[in-house]
């Protein structure tokens, strides 16, 4: 084989070339501290990375979501505190008045001390935060506890409020007026596939009636044969009647159903429904069965402690001792407030759960990228050492051939 | 007598021509493309003399030496060889380079490309979602949608920009390429008339070099008769021939609503297909990889408008009216966040219901649900998964182009170095033969030197 000089030239320079090119990868690698720079570097796990970075980014929103419901709930915590105190010192303040005859000054004395816990348990019940009304559901412009005559309007919703912490994983963060202080709520069990799908079995009357603490308010739907009914009709004509709820169509995971919530609180709101005959609306949507009787998802309205205490307040005002029923009613929404009080508890141990499982996973996410992208230094400088030397002799053993020739030694 | 005057003429001057070749091949040691040149000598006819012999009564009698040929080291086969691969090579190189820059384009993974700006844009959902009567929440997320836009817009525009470029060099290379066909056009005619003078060798390896680069531009059939009249071809085109050559000439022409340069034989409307060279890498460049990405771009933009919009139509502001379209326009070259609710973060519905818009920040969270949702591939990938796809795929093609080059670097230097075993001048070898010729020749000069006296010495005894 003949070896020319350019031949032998060339072989040297592509030698330090390449020696010089991983030379330069190396550095580069060094520099940025990344083996992973760009996507040819390595095609199949700069998929992986870009998902890890997508799943920390992530994490990191769904932890600062916790942190800022984590607050509003410790303040819930506070504000459920001096509730249960407040209806502690009621309970005091009757036992006084109910085991004792007491003479009319006293009486007077008791009825403005009612009055004043009265008036601190609603402020405690209109609680605000961050400007916003803490217990009225989605309804946080409008105080949520309202004294309308002799009963406690509820102007708030049931919705309770949500946050992501996973990929469509929710938490409750919030408690409504409506677990707080009972108020009455209906739903029925026949779903529909959207709001505005059309009820083809006509029912056999479109006139309901409902009845909310004894004012009953008759409602005739305004049935179409020909474009059928919808549940956002039954809703719209329910909410326009007077009636003295708050109708919706609620999404579930089965599909849409009518809800219906009393605008007052405790026994007050109570509501009834009635067909006006069997087959009729309330039927088709679940609520009824033919008999008229209730087969929907309902809560019981019982102690309402607004409401007990607002018709206590006004009994000893007038003078009136027999509140038997308004103690026992009490006792039970103590016991709704308590049960709120942990289920603010659960919340928080929740999101604490998922905070610390959050964080685990996160650390885990970010031990995995780092495997995948960054370099691990010692045994870089390793394969620089080497890669030098490569170079270096390439270098050598080029300047030593290329000098030479035979006119050396002529 | 007279016959030694002769020998020693034909010996000097054929040691003085090896000594020339010699001096040619170390001068053109680092010429490219120049072939090492060899002098080929046999001795001259010998002549018959008598002698005393009875049984062979005459005898040869050498008279010296000629020169029979200068040749020139070429190994053919290599040199088809090297146009095959110089075809792959420049196809490789202008892809590569197109690759990377797609790459350099997308700059992922970074904090500042689209997919950073796409979970930037979702998570600011979350906040809106928590307290939807938070300016600043809202403020947020028409900031972040306003960025995920113009970050899927000036991804677009540059790739659609590189794009252009690489149409705008067609009709450069061809440019190149036709010059290149009018000088080896000269060269044919005059190798075809050096050729009966012999004159033809640095001719040759002028025309190897000349083939070799238009090769590299646009892959060619190269074809050298025994006359050494050379042609050239492209996909059945002749290009060049004995007697005439054509040109290239780069159209626009339009494709599926694309103005871009067709390659068609100068002057008429016949195409050329061609199907290598860096022509060709750009070509595919621009037709194959580039639209695949401005495409998916163009999906991600166009899905996110659709879905969001949809979304963001059903909620209600804060105003308690119906959403708007979040978005405008229908793909990523104009994507964008509709410049009323730019100029009004109420206007952004977050709430599911009309009533209670300021507490209630469920569209919100289905927004931000979109995140997850399998949108592309009939439900199966989400957006962001959709993108990481794109990205893993145009690195799969990078590395591809890479590759392909540097393989394609290997081959040619290592046909190189054949080539470069038979052509190539090695200075310890012209040396050792420049010794070996020197000697012959002050050899040849001491025995014209010693016929010299031996003819004084004849003469003076007359």
């Amino acid at each position: 084989m003949r070896i020319t000089n350019g031949m032998m030239a060339n072989n040297v320079l592509e030698n330090i070339l390449r020696s010089s090119q991983v030379l330069y990868k190396t550095q580069e690698q060094m520099s940025s501290l990344k083996k992973i720079s760009k996507p040819s570097d390595d095609p199949t796990n700069i998929n992986r990375i870009m998902g890890f970075k997508s799943g920390i980014n992530r994490m990191s929103q769904y932890l600062s979501n916790i942190n800022s419901v984590k607050v509003n709930l410790d303040t819930v915590d506070g504000i459920l505190f001096s509730l249960t105190n407040e209806i502690n010192s009621v309970q005091t303040t009757l036992g006084r008045y109910t085991n004792s005859a007491l003479s009319g000054d006293y009486a007077t004395i008791l009825a403005s001390d009612v009055d004043n816990i009265f008036d601190s348990i609603m402020k405690l019940a209109n609680s605000k935060l961050n400007g916003k009304y803490v217990f009225g559901g989605d309804n946080v412009s409008q105080p949520p506890f309202e004294i309308v005559g002799d009963k406690v309007k509820y102007n708030g919703t049931d919705d309770q409020k949500i946050i992501t912490v996973g990929e469509n994983e929710t938490l409750e963060a919030s408690i409504t007026g409506i677990e707080l202080f009972s108020v009455h709520r209906m739903e029925g069990v026949k779903y529909s596939n959207s709001p505005d799908q059309a009820l083809y079995a006509a029912p056999t009357s479109d006139t309901i009636s409902i009845t909310v603490g004894g004012n009953t308010t008759d409602i005739t739907i305004g049935y179409d044969s020909t474009k059928g009914m919808t549940l956002q009709n039954v809703v719209d004509s329910i909410n326009q009647s007077g009636a003295e709820v708050n109708a919706r169509v609620e999404q579930t995971a089965d599909g849409y159903r009518l809800k219906m919530v009393s605008q007052y609180l405790g026994s007050d709101g109570e509501i009834t429904l009635e067909d006006k005959m069997p087959g009729g609306v309330f039927e088709k949507f679940g609520l009824l069965n033919s008999g008229g009787d209730f087969v929907g998802i309902q809560n019981v309205p019982k102690g309402g402690v607004l409401s007990t205490i607002l018709s206590i307040k006004n009994k000893i005002q007038s003078g009136n001792e027999d509140i038997a029923q308004e103690i026992e009613d009490l006792a039970i929404g103590r016991d709704n407030v308590i049960k709120a009080h942990a289920l603010v508890g659960i919340y928080t141990k929740r999101m604490e759960e998922r905070e610390s499982f959050l964080i685990d996973q996160q650390i885990q996410q970010k031990t995995l990228t780092s495997s995948i992208e960054d370099v691990d230094l010692a045994e870089l400088m390793m394969e620089y050492n080497q890669q030098m030397i490569a170079y270096q002799s390439a270098l050598n053993v080029g300047a030593k051939i290329m000098g030479r020739t035979l006119l050396d030694y002529l | 007598m007279s016959g030694g005057i002769e020998i020693a003429r034909k010996a000097l001057q054929a040691n003085a021509y090896v000594l020339d070749t010699i001096g040619n091949n170390i001068a053109n040691a680092n010429t490219p493309g120049y072939s090492r040149q060899k002098v080929s000598l046999k001795p001259s006819e010998s002549i018959s003399i008598a002698v005393n012999n009875v049984s062979k009564p005459f005898a040869s009698l050498g008279t010296g030496v000629s020169v029979y040929n200068v040749e020139r080291m070429r190994n053919e086969f290599f040199d088809a060889q090297m146009r095959n691969v110089l075809g792959e090579h420049g196809s490789w190189t202008q892809q590569s380079v197109a690759y990377s820059t797609i790459e350099s384009i997308f700059n992922e993974p970074s904090d500042f490309g689209v997919s950073a700006k796409l979970e930037a844009f979702f998570d600011s959902w979350h906040a809106v979602q928590q307290d939807p009567s938070d300016s600043g929440a809202r403020v947020s997320v028409i900031s972040t949608a306003d960025q995920l836009a113009k970050s899927l817009q000036t991804t677009r525009s540059s790739l659609h920009n590189l794009q252009r470029n690489l149409n705008e060099d067609v009709p450069l290379k061809i440019k190149e390429a036709n010059s290149l066909i009018s000088r080896l056009s000269d060269l044919n005619t005059q190798i075809v008339k050096a050729g009966a003078s012999g004159s033809s060798t640095s001719l040759k390896d002028e025309r190897t070099r000349l083939t070799n680069d238009l090769v590299q531009l646009i892959d060619a059939d190269y074809y050298e008769d025994s006359r050494g009249v050379a042609t050239i071809a492209v996909n059945g085109v002749i290009l060049l021939s004995e007697s005439e050559s054509s040109f290239l000439e780069a159209k626009m022409t339009t494709e599926s609503g694309e103005a871009k340069y067709g390659i068609f034989l100068e002057d008429t409307l016949r195409g050329v297909d061609i199907a290598g060279g860096e022509i060709y890498g750009l070509m595919q460049a621009r037709d194959e990889g580039i639209v695949g990405f401005i495409d998916k771009l163009n999906q991600i933009a166009s899905v996110l408008i659709e879905k969001v919009n949809q979304i963001h139509r059903a909620g209600y502001d804060l105003q308690g009216n119906p959403g708007g379209n979040l978005f405008e326009g229908t793909s990523a070259n104009d994507i964008k966040v509709s410049d009323f609710i730019t100029r009004n973060g109420s206007l952004i519905a977050a709430s599911s219901t009309i009533s209670n818009v300021e507490g209630n920040g469920n569209n919100a969270l289905a927004i931000s649900q979109l995140r997850d949702q399998g949108v592309f591939d009939s439900g199966t990938t989400s957006i962001s998964k959709f993108y990481q796809n794109l990205i893993s795929n145009l690195g799969v093609n990078t590395l591809a182009a890479t590759n392909y080059l540097q393989t394609n670097k290997d081959i040619i230097s290592q046909l190189n170095n054949q080539i470069a075993e038979v052509s190539g001048v090695s200075i310890d070898e012209e040396m050792a033969d420049m010794v070996r010729f020197q000697h012959a020749y002050q050899a040849s000069a001491k025995y014209l030197s010693v016929i010299q006296q031996v003819l004084d010495t004849l003469i003076n005894m007359v």
